[in-house]
């Protein structure tokens, strides 16, 4: 009689996981993860969304597609044209998506290594530069020195109506600054809006934070000095993206800079990566829930809880 | 690498710098255009407001209110994004060109589908056009408004 076979046990789940999401080709899966993600945010306008939800759904579907500079420079050119003629309603980071869809294209007609280091180059540095800009921005913009950006913000955005009332600011005060809001175009008379002291600590906090925040990043990104920030961009985005996305619903910012972080992270931080995927799931699973709550008026919100 | 890899982030930096340099020389929010300038000043496009006065022939000066087919959706948003003196002219000849019927305080085209019920159909002597921004004086606990880009006036 023989020996009966060694069993033999296959790869468990999250080595199956590793090795197809960390350990496999990284180009490709920055490819698939673009155009995933691009089916939903490359774009605003509804027919245009559902043409690019088309050519990325079958870019999903086809490694033909998926490895194709002409494929992606045809995507390229019909978003960058749809951001172009709605400039109006853009949003920054539908120019981004421009930008990082033609690295793609470029990266998508090399081979071997060549693709890879086209996606980190450019990942690093549209990470880095669009930051740059933003901090840019808001120091020449002189609203985030005194706080007025945040305060003006926690008054009139909706989605942060939780994080004002948090912030000692009464009910019925909330409602008569969001009156004001309308009142002051209809009547073209000044308006008289009130906020607490707490407001205004939180405002400079947050504008100070955000300046600092940005700044770091687009230090990290765009300078190898200092070395140990260089080495630690990384983290300074995990930071950002957990700490800005919790409260500004634009998630697909966010993604995006996730998947420029996953292609510029290099291949042996396998831990980081995983960082980056798991904030691209906190940004469409957790947030959304948790901004819908932001979005709960506050008054309702007060009765619901009985105050 | 091939050169055009290295083309994106040079792009970003022409586009952002341009977008600068626009801010300065014309109207443009910071919002919108490209040199992510979101969430750095209060001045967005949904901040801003489009504004036309009108005078009438016994010296009133009334709000229009601006709707269709006085301007579109889509001009008034391009305008509140960058007022530029074209776009604001357009609007003030248009208001000059309708009949407009009060409403309290406002003037308004009237609609043709509503029996209109003998009220006096006007025709405007003179027509201001102008974006303004809401602006929050945090000192002063005070939301005003503040005027962006050229005001225009046409008279008929």
């Amino acid at each position: 009689m023989s020996e009966p076979a060694a069993e033999t046990t296959g790869p468990g789940f999250w080595e199956t996981v590793r090795a197809e999401l960390l350990d496999g080709d990284q180009v490709d899966l920055v490819l698939r993860l673009t155009a995933l993600l691009a089916m939903a945010n490359a774009v605003k306008p509804f027919a245009p969304k559902i043409v690019v939800a088309l050519m990325m759904g079958a870019t999903l579907f086809s490694r033909t597609l998926l490895r194709s500079r002409g494929w992606w420079l045809m995507v390229t050119f019909f978003v960058v044209s749809t951001t172009s003629m709605r400039w109006y309603t853009a949003d920054n980071h539908k120019w981004l998506w421009g930008y990082w869809l033609f690295a793609c294209a470029i990266a998508a007609g090399e081979r071997g290594d060549v693709a890879r280091r086209v996606l980190a180059f450019n990942g690093r540095w549209l990470m880095g530069l669009c930051m740059l800009a933003a901090t840019i921005w808001k120091i020449v913009g002189w609203q985030y020195f005194d706080g007025s950006f945040f305060v003006y913000t926690l008054h009139f955005d909706s989605r942060f109506a939780i994080v004002t009332q948090q912030l000692g600011q009464p009910g019925h005060a909330y409602q008569d600054a969001r009156q004001a809001f309308g009142r002051v175009a209809s009547s073209l008379q000044p308006q008289s809006v009130t906020h607490t002291q707490a407001m205004l600590a939180f405002a400079l906090f947050a504008c100070y934070w955000t300046i600092f925040i940005e700044a770091l990043w687009s230090l990290a990104f765009c300078s190898t000095r200092p070395r140990w920030l260089h080495d630690k961009r990384d983290l300074v985005a995990l930071v950002f993206i957990a700490t800005t996305y919790f409260l500004a619903p634009v998630h697909g910012f966010g993604s995006l800079l996730v998947v420029m972080g996953l292609a510029q992270c290099p291949v042996d931080k396998w831990r980081t990566r995983l960082g980056y995927l798991a904030a691209l799931v906190m940004l469409h699973v957790a947030y959304p829930w948790t901004q819908t709550v932001w979005r709960i008026d506050p008054g309702a919100l007060g009765n619901l809880i009985g105050e | 690498m091939p050169l055009a890899a290295y083309l994106a982030p040079v792009v970003l930096v022409v586009v952002a710098i341009s977008h600068q340099v626009l801010t300065r020389v014309t109207p443009l929010t910071p919002w919108k255009g490209g040199g992510f300038g979101m969430f750095a000043r209060t001045d967005a496009s949904a901040s801003r407001v489009l504004i036309a006065l009108g005078r009438t022939a016994d010296g009133k000066r009334l709000r229009i209110e601006l709707d269709r087919p006085l301007v579109t959706p889509t001009d008034s948003r391009k305008l509140r994004a960058l007022p530029l003196r074209g776009g604001l002219e357009l609007i003030a000849r248009s208001c000059l060109h309708h009949e407009m019927v009060r409403d309290g305080n406002v003037l308004r085209v009237p609609d043709p589908r509503k029996p209109q019920q003998g009220r006096r159909l006007i025709r405007l002597v003179s027509v201001t056009v102008q974006v303004y921004a809401r602006a929050l004086d945090i000192e002063a606990q005070q939301l005003s408004l503040e005027p962006i880009g050229p005001e225009v006036t046409l008279e008929r």
